[in-house]
């Protein structure tokens, strides 16, 4: 899928763990894993809204589009 | 989570004993056939090949009916027949080509009937273990779809040749054989429906990975 989810990066930036972020977000660290790892097919606008309050950040610095 | 409900035992348990019928007659079908290839030599046994074909405008002036008030009734057929005619096979030869045709015929019967059980038995392996929607069972009902329209073009087209090779042979008395391209409509229909089901399935199976893949 072209479309690529920068959460290693964002986490990286701010100092935060997986387990921290998936507490902060309230989803499970699976879901979280399968995010991370663009296992995932959607996002809710939920989820990334409450990615970005924890990270800190807009949904346009989480996601990335690769042309293949 | 795991099924056992009576209906899906008794669903596995009749499953279990078609495939294992099955399984027995595709052993004793060739330990019959090669025993009967060997015993073809018996002048004692009583062989007969039939040609099988579809009558009609058959001569029913010799047939008769009569009612309680004794009148009699004219006896005609609605439409064709399918009739049967014998002949004695007198050479080994020749017994040995029906043993060879029968072998054939029931081979590929059985194989048909195998894999149809086997896909059915699979699908249900994966509903007691509980995890029925999996793309892996919409490819097997769609096969199952496919044999039933296979088979029901298979059939009538068998017919065709085997009543249409009767009418080539045979000169007839009484009535006339003709080639007859007869079709089970329900099991097209059957067919396709299933077909179309398993197109259901395979989307189903999608949204619902897609649905697991949302977070």
């Amino acid at each position: 899928m072209p479309i690529r989810v920068k959460l290693d990066e964002r986490m990286r930036e701010k100092g935060m763990s997986l387990t921290e972020l998936a507490d902060r977000v309230g989803l499970t660290l699976a879901n979280l894993s399968i995010l991370k790892t663009g296992k995932a097919k959607a996002v809710r606008f939920s989820t990334l809204e409450a990615i970005c309050k924890a990270l800190e950040c807009k949904p346009g610095d989480l996601l990335d589009f690769d042309e293949e | 989570m795991k099924q056992s409900s009576l209906s899906l035992r008794v669903l596995k348990l009749v499953l279990t004993v078609c495939w294992w019928g099955s399984v027995i007659m595709a052993v004793l079908v060739p330990l019959a056939l090669v025993y009967a290839a060997s015993s073809s030599g018996n002048p004692k046994s009583d062989w007969e090949f039939s040609y099988t074909g579809y009558a009609s405008g058959i001569d029913t002036s010799s047939l008769s009916a009569v009612d309680r008030d004794g009148r009699e009734g004219r006896v005609e057929f609605n439409e064709g027949t399918w009739v049967q005619v014998f002949y004695p096979i007198e050479t080994s030869a020749g017994r040995v080509k029906l043993v060879l045709l029968i072998a054939v015929v029931s081979g590929v019967v059985l194989a048909f009937f195998l894999v149809f059980i086997k896909q059915l038995k699979d699908i249900l392996d994966t509903v007691s273990e509980g995890d029925p929607f999996v793309e892996v069972n919409a490819g097997r009902v769609r096969l199952i779809g496919v044999l039933l329209i296979v088979g029901t073009f298979g059939q009538a087209l068998l017919r065709l040749v085997v009543s249409g090779y009767a009418d080539s042979s045979l000169r007839t008395t009484g009535f006339q054989l003709d080639g007859n391209f007869e079709m089970n409509f329900m099991q097209l229909i059957a067919g396709v429906s299933v077909l179309v089901l398993s197109e259901v399935f395979r989307l189903g199976t999608k949204m619902r990975e897609e649905q697991e893949l949302t977070v």
